[in-house]
């Protein structure tokens, strides 16, 4: 099993050193002529306004923390998944079935919930957010308000 | 065995004692270099034909015989090219990111079950180890277009990485249920399994697991939906969409940087397509015939050329494969046109994913009841062929 490592860290190495020199090679071979102009972040054509780095989407950052847990669960039944076919075969089956699935049922749970909450639609009529805040009788208030009927 | 135990079979052959270190790197050299890289760049070659034929096209004809030389003559004009790094970006991030997806797929190449001596580290993590590699694409793809500094590369890579990110879910869910059926996370072990089913056969040859059972195939669909998402292909090409984010997250990169994440990608597709072939198409299986014991009794002296040619059938019909599956993924990018993010999202959490939990537990079912057996044994079982 030690060369089996030891071949995987060779691709890994060779995998690693490879973009490198090939970097390293067109370095000596390109030319290089940088002016203001060319140095310029791209803005279909137009003086840049600002930096980049501005506050963005929470939305991206609930789907990491979704993501974060189901992955963390897919990786934790790769073990346990793995015995399943011995474990039926000597008669320990159920005991197998019933980890890996109760174990799934828990966060299976979890997803029901942000779907019923909403958390997984990408966009969340304006709409809806205001009638999270507000209680019912004060969202149709402000809608007849409004001239909404 | 691995590919660097087989080539280490030279020593008897030519009576020289060569460390096995040298051997590692020789298999490492031959899997990357003459096959991953030529690979990738003739898939751009293929890709630009095929787009051709699709458009009524001729493609690019004039590099070599059917400008069959056409991925050289790119990379001489990539590495030739003047590579600009914009004045505010962060250089330290901006040089190495690049690096970072052609690296995270060609590393991961080690996994790739060519044949049955063929495999450049027979790990018994394997599919965990590949999938684990595989994500550092994902890596790469944001610390370049955060690096840039550019507002096109950070919404295509934010939207990238929202994407790859929840992709891996439901492509690792179906290979889980491959797992399930096969009881084993070595590459080798899980294309053993998928053999021609025998008469009396105590384990294994099950046949192609996507054959495995009805839920196994519903997610080797799931399967190849994600891995198209991983690879930022269409319809899933929202990090790159060039008619709202110019170029998306590689905007800013160009000379051979843009070439690496160009290469990058088609070395993604063709580590993912073989993973498929390799997991759910049955490797280098084919139905009626069983190439680990066939024979050819091809002998020169004492030398059994056999292992040879076994090697040689088996990774013709694994490249077969794949090159059917890397077409398809050409098909599709011009056949469907690319989806909204918000629809991508619900494709994925909604859809994908209860999917690909109730085909697990469909597969688990199914190896209780049947005790591991596929649908073909259980129904030779039935007929009373075995």
């Amino acid at each position: 099993m030690l060369q089996q490592f030891g071949n995987a860290l060779a691709f890994v190495i060779l995998a690693a050193i490879l973009p490198i020199a090939i970097l390293t090679i067109a370095k000596f071979l390109r030319p290089s002529y940088p002016h203001a102009g060319k140095l310029m972040t791209y803005e279909c054509g137009e003086v840049p306004k600002g930096s980049a780095y501005v506050m963005f989407n929470n939305r991206f950052y609930l789907v990491a923390i979704c993501f974060l847990v189901f992955d963390v669960e897919v990786a934790l039944l790769f073990p346990v998944m793995m015995l399943f076919r011995d474990s039926v075969n000597s008669g320990e089956g159920l005991v197998v079935f019933l980890l890996a699935f109760g174990f799934l049922f828990v966060l299976l749970a979890g997803l029901v919930y942000e779907w019923v909450k909403g958390d997984i639609d990408w966009v969340r009529d304006f709409m809806d957010r205001r009638k999270a805040l507000l209680s019912e009788g004060q969202y149709k208030a402000r809608l007849a308000q409004k001239g909404h009927s | 065995m691995s590919l660097a135990e087989f080539l280490s079979g030279l020593n008897s052959v030519f009576g020289i004692a060569l460390p096995m270190v040298l051997f590692s790197v020789l298999s490492a050299v031959i899997v990357i270099l003459l096959f991953a890289m030529p690979l990738g760049g003739m898939c751009t070659y293929f890709e630009r034909k095929v787009a051709a034929d699709f458009q009524e096209r001729i493609g690019p004809n004039r590099v070599g015989p059917i400008g069959l030389f056409q991925f050289f003559a790119d990379g001489i004009k990539m590495i030739l090219k003047e590579d600009t790094i914009t004045k505010n970006a962060d250089r330290f991030i901006f040089n190495f990111a690049p690096s970072l997806v052609l690296a995270g797929s060609l590393g991961a190449f080690a996994l790739v079950p060519f044949g049955k001596y063929v495999i450049g580290a027979d790990l018994d993590i394997g599919i965990f180890y590949a999938m684990a590699l595989g994500s550092l694409v994902s890596l790469g793809i944001l610390l370049g277009a955060w690096s840039s500094d550019n507002k096109w590369s950070l919404l295509g890579g934010m939207r990238a990485a929202a994407q790859i990110v929840s992709y891996e879910i439901p492509l690792g869910i179906a290979v889980l249920s491959v797992i399930t059926v096969s009881g084993t996370l070595s590459m080798q072990g899980i294309v053993s399994t998928q053999a021609w089913p025998v008469a009396n056969a105590v384990d294994g040859g099950h046949f192609w697991n996507v054959f495995h059972n009805p839920f196994l195939m519903i997610n080797f669909l799931i399967y190849f939906i994600a891995a198209l998402a991983e690879c930022n292909r269409t319809p899933f090409d929202l990090p790159e969409a060039e008619s709202e984010l110019v170029s998306g997250f590689n905007t800013e990169f160009s000379g051979m940087r843009f070439g690496l994440y160009a290469l990058g990608e088609f070395a993604d597709v063709i580590l993912f397509a073989c993973i498929a072939t390799a997991i759910f198409l049955g490797g280098w299986h084919l139905p009626f015939i069983n190439f680990d014991t066939l024979d050819l009794g091809l002998r020169v002296g004492d030398t059994d050329l056999t292992p040879l040619f076994q090697t040689i059938l088996m990774a013709s019909v694994f490249l077969a494969k794949v090159a059917v599956l890397v077409f398809v993924v050409m098909w599709i990018r011009w056949t469907l046109p690319r989806l909204r993010v918000d629809q991508l999202m619900d494709l994925c959490w909604k859809y994908m994913i209860p999917i690909g939990f109730v085909n697990l537990l469909g597969c688990a079912v199914w190896v209780w009841v049947f005790k591991g057996k596929s649908m073909i044994q259980v129904a030779g079982q039935l007929l009373g062929v075995y």
